[in-house]
């Protein structure tokens, strides 16, 4: 030790320089820090991890799958929904009202929502819409409009403001694709309703035993069994067409061509109200 | 500046405590001087500060979530050293060294930095003889203060106390390092007498 008397503040600094680890001593505790801080951590981890993975994973692919079956089905309902809007049996119902125009038949208008699925028929009569025309329009100011549909004078089709894009190939029924049912059925109606605007009862009948025999419960039976009471009665089977007549207002009480059915055979009583079945 | 080596468990992402390890790596850079010291001023010998140290640093890692952010980190720090020490079972083993090094103290030189020269390393040892001779408590604040540079309020609340205590102890000890010179002076003054 020197001589010279040692100031407080170089006490403290030799202390403080001295009385400290090692720069090896910290070099050793830094690693054994490192090494051992994460060693419970990873004893904790790899017994907790993979359960948290187990959860979170399926939340993750249970969540794309949720999306992807949300996308799905919005497409398909997309879909479905745009084929029901073109094949309906409405619209195709609707098309060759346009052709039919110039023959001075009745045709339908608008077809109810509900009942979308049942095709208007087109009935021509056109010897009877000559008779009648506008009492018919007058008789049924408060139609549903199924029924005004069904039953529209002539002098009323042109309100209609949306033609119909297949009209062209509506009036050619045979050469419809039949490959859906309800089409199928449309086609045999159209069918029906052409051979009896040619004048052809006994075509419309063999038509309508088709229809029939394919589609007995079909959707359009109720517009079958209309038609064949007219075709009954333009074939001149009066008895045939009367039973049918009566079969048909059994059947259907509540039918929209209930009027036009009950007034297509003049035979039991004089008809109050010359109506025609378009 | 000691890398933090990589965590085994990086590839598997971010754990929610990783934020942590920089932490604590940054308090140890920090402060591991003030925790060998006060371990030794707690009756930690030379040659188990580092045990004591590196347990200290351990303790720091799992109780960080409870150090009150805008407290005085060498407090806390205190705290957690001080109550190691005292529930260690070294430290009845402590106390046995520290009369043996009050007695030899020369050999606490065994550790120290070979490049130290001889008034340094004197004037060390010096120092150390005088803190010996202080009372814990006097030691203590002593210590915090002259060496540590700490400022009362953190020495209040390291060791519990009114500020006022910290400040009649810091007197006390002060006086005493006075009488501690006086004496080495008178001592060296008759040595060359």
């Amino acid at each position: 030790m020197s001589d010279e008397p040692v100031s407080t503040r170089e006490l403290v600094a030799a202390f403080r320089s001295m009385e400290r680890p090692s720069d090896a001593a910290k070099e050793r505790m830094a690693r054994a820090l490192a090494a051992a801080v994460p060693a419970p951590r990873a004893a904790t981890v790899i017994r907790l991890r993979p359960p948290r993975r187990r959860r979170t994973m399926p939340v993750g692919w249970l969540a794309v799958a949720a999306a992807l079956l949300l996308i799905a089905g919005s497409s398909y309902w997309l879909v479905s929904t745009q084929q029901r809007q073109a094949q309906g049996p409405a619209d195709l119902l609707m098309a060759p009202q346009d052709a039919d125009l110039t023959q001075g038949t009745a045709l339908p208008r608008q077809v109810e929502p509900e009942r979308a699925t049942k095709p208007v028929i087109e009935v021509a009569a056109p010897v009877m819409l000559e008779q009648e025309p506008a009492p018919e329009a007058a008789s049924e100011p408060v139609e549903p409009p199924v029924a005004e549909a069904i039953v529209e004078a002539a002098p009323r089709k042109p309100t209609r403001s949306q033609p119909r894009p297949l009209a062209g190939e509506r009036t050619a029924a045979g050469q419809e694709p039949a490959s859906d049912p309800v089409l199928a059925e449309l086609v045999l109606i159209q069918k029906i309703k052409d051979a009896l605007d040619a004048d052809r009862p006994a075509a419309a009948l063999a038509a309508i035993e088709a229809h029939a025999r394919e589609f007995a419960r079909g959707s359009l039976a109720e517009e079958r069994e209309a038609l064949r009471v007219v075709a009954l009665c333009d074939a001149g089977e009066r008895t045939r067409g009367e039973r049918a007549r009566e079969a048909f207002l059994r059947a259907y009480p509540r039918s929209a061509y209930r009027e036009r059915v009950r007034a297509t055979c003049p035979i039991a009583a004089a008809p109050e109200t010359t109506t025609t079945i378009d | 500046m000691i890398p933090a080596p990589e965590p085994p468990y990086a590839s598997d992402g971010p754990p929610p405590a990783e934020p942590r390890v920089p932490e604590l790596m940054e308090i140890y850079r920090a402060h591991v001087d003030y925790v060998w010291r006060i371990a030794r001023s707690l009756g930690i010998p030379a040659d188990a500060a580092e045990d004591v140290t590196q347990e200290v640093f351990l303790c720091v890692h799992h109780k960080l979530h409870t150090f009150r952010p805008g407290g005085s980190m060498r407090a806390w720090l205190f705290g957690i050293t001080r109550n190691l020490v005292l529930h260690d079972r070294r430290s009845h083993a402590r106390r046995e060294r520290r009369l043996a090094a009050l007695s030899q103290p020369t050999t606490t030189t065994t550790t120290r930095e070979p490049d130290a020269t001889v008034r340094v390393r004197q004037a060390a040892e010096l120092m150390q003889s005088f803190l010996d001779e202080l009372d814990l408590d006097k030691r203590l604040v002593f210590q915090m203060t002259e060496i540590e540079e700490m400022t009362a309020e953190e020495i209040a609340e390291a060791l519990t106390i009114p500020l006022g205590t910290v400040y009649s102890r810091l007197r006390a000890a002060r006086a005493k390092l006075e009488r501690f010179r006086l004496r080495l002076h008178a001592r060296s003054e008759r040595r060359h007498v």
